[in-house]
């Protein structure tokens, strides 16, 4: 039995959103980029103002539907309206911001409604630029009752981001397990 | 929009080619211009709303319509027409090379269709012009 797997890539402006999802997709994603103005908030040169959507075949049949939010919560709409059908959230950080927690923290609330109902991950890119180190998100999303494991990745690397979409995948059959759902797979 | 962000044109000169639009088509109520990344650069209106949201909004969907148009193999640029119950919601480019712009005009279901697109490419000739 096939299944399709609608799945959001959420988390800050420049994290690696787009770049996620360009890593995996099986052909080029569909990508609404538009120039960047807000050098202050990041020095990238484009910025995702729609979103990403790119596509995964898995062997034994079943697909990922992949879409990479906006960053800036100007944006927030696009978050609402890509939620509905989710079935979970890769949320990635960048360590390397002077406060990546805050930025996290930013958009990370507009997504705990289909974390809790669903499944949520969370990826750390640059990892070794910062001062915080995995413990720190953990105990940071522990703090507030976010039920999410932390993986430090290199969203550029493929298998990092499979490895991102594994544990998604493991935890959304996990709880559906648990909540005896399992006569809703297609 | 920090102060780092380079401003575009004299706000004023876009500002009178908004108003100006309004004056053409009076089913017009609201006009917004805003960069492609989603920031204000000027409105008019004659109706409040809200302004930085619709300029989100309105990069969102120009930049969404173009992608389906890339998609089809249709080029890459259009515009956007929404047509609501109670009003329409026109969306254009303004393919500035310096820095592409988003036109969004909102106006009342009572506007015709092709006076509202002619009165807002007019608009986006004078945006152009004003460079
Ligand atoms: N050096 C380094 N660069 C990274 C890493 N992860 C992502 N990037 C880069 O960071 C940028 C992220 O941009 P983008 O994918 O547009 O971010 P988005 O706003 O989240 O969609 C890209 O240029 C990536 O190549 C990392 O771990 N190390
Ligand atoms: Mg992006």
């Amino acid at each position: 039995m096939s299944r399709e797997y609608k799945l959001l890539f959420a988390g800050p402006m420049g994290a690696g959103k787009t770049t996620a999802i360009a890593a995996i997709s099986d052909s080029a994603p569909i990508s609404t980029e538009a120039r960047n103005t807000d050098i202050a908030q990041h020095s990238k040169a484009q910025t995702t103002v729609g979103f990403d959507y790119g596509e995964v075949a898995l062997e034994g049949g079943d697909r990922l539907r992949l879409y990479g939010m906006p960053g800036q919560s100007r944006f927030d709409f696009i978050w609402k309206v890509a939620s509905a059908g989710a079935l979970g959230v890769v949320m990635l950080a960048d360590n390397s911001r002077p406060d990546p927690l805050a930025d996290l923290s930013a958009c990370i609330d507009a997504f705990t409604e289909l974390a809790a109902a669903h499944a949520m991950v969370v990826g750390v890119g640059r990892g070794g630029e910062g001062r915080l180190g995995i413990d720190d998100y953990g105990e940071w999303l522990a703090a507030r009752g976010h039920v999410a494991p932390v993986f430090s990745v290199d969203v550029r690397r493929r298998d990092d981001v499979l490895l991102l979409i594994d544990a998604l995948l493991n935890q959304i059959e996990t709880r559906e397990l648990l909540a005896g759902t399992t006569e809703s797979r297609a | 929009m920090t102060l780092d962000t380079p401003l575009i044109g004299a706000p004023g000169l876009h500002e009178s080619a908004l108003t100006e639009l309004l004056e053409l088509l009076p089913q017009a109520h609201s006009v917004v211009l805003a960069q492609t990344d989603g920031f204000e650069v000027a409105s008019a209106m004659r109706r409040a709303v809200p302004a930085a949201r619709l300029a989100a909004l309105a990069s969102s969907m120009l930049a969404l319509g173009a992608a389906a148009l890339r998609e089809l193999g249709m080029g890459g640029h259009g515009n956007v027409l929404i047509e609501g119950t109670d009003g329409k919601l026109l969306l254009l480019e303004v393919p500035l090379a310096s820095q592409p712009l988003v036109l969004a005009v909102v106006a009342g279901e009572d506007a015709i269709t092709g006076s509202l697109l002619w009165a807002a490419r007019q608009c986006v000739q004078r945006i152009i012009n004003h460079q």
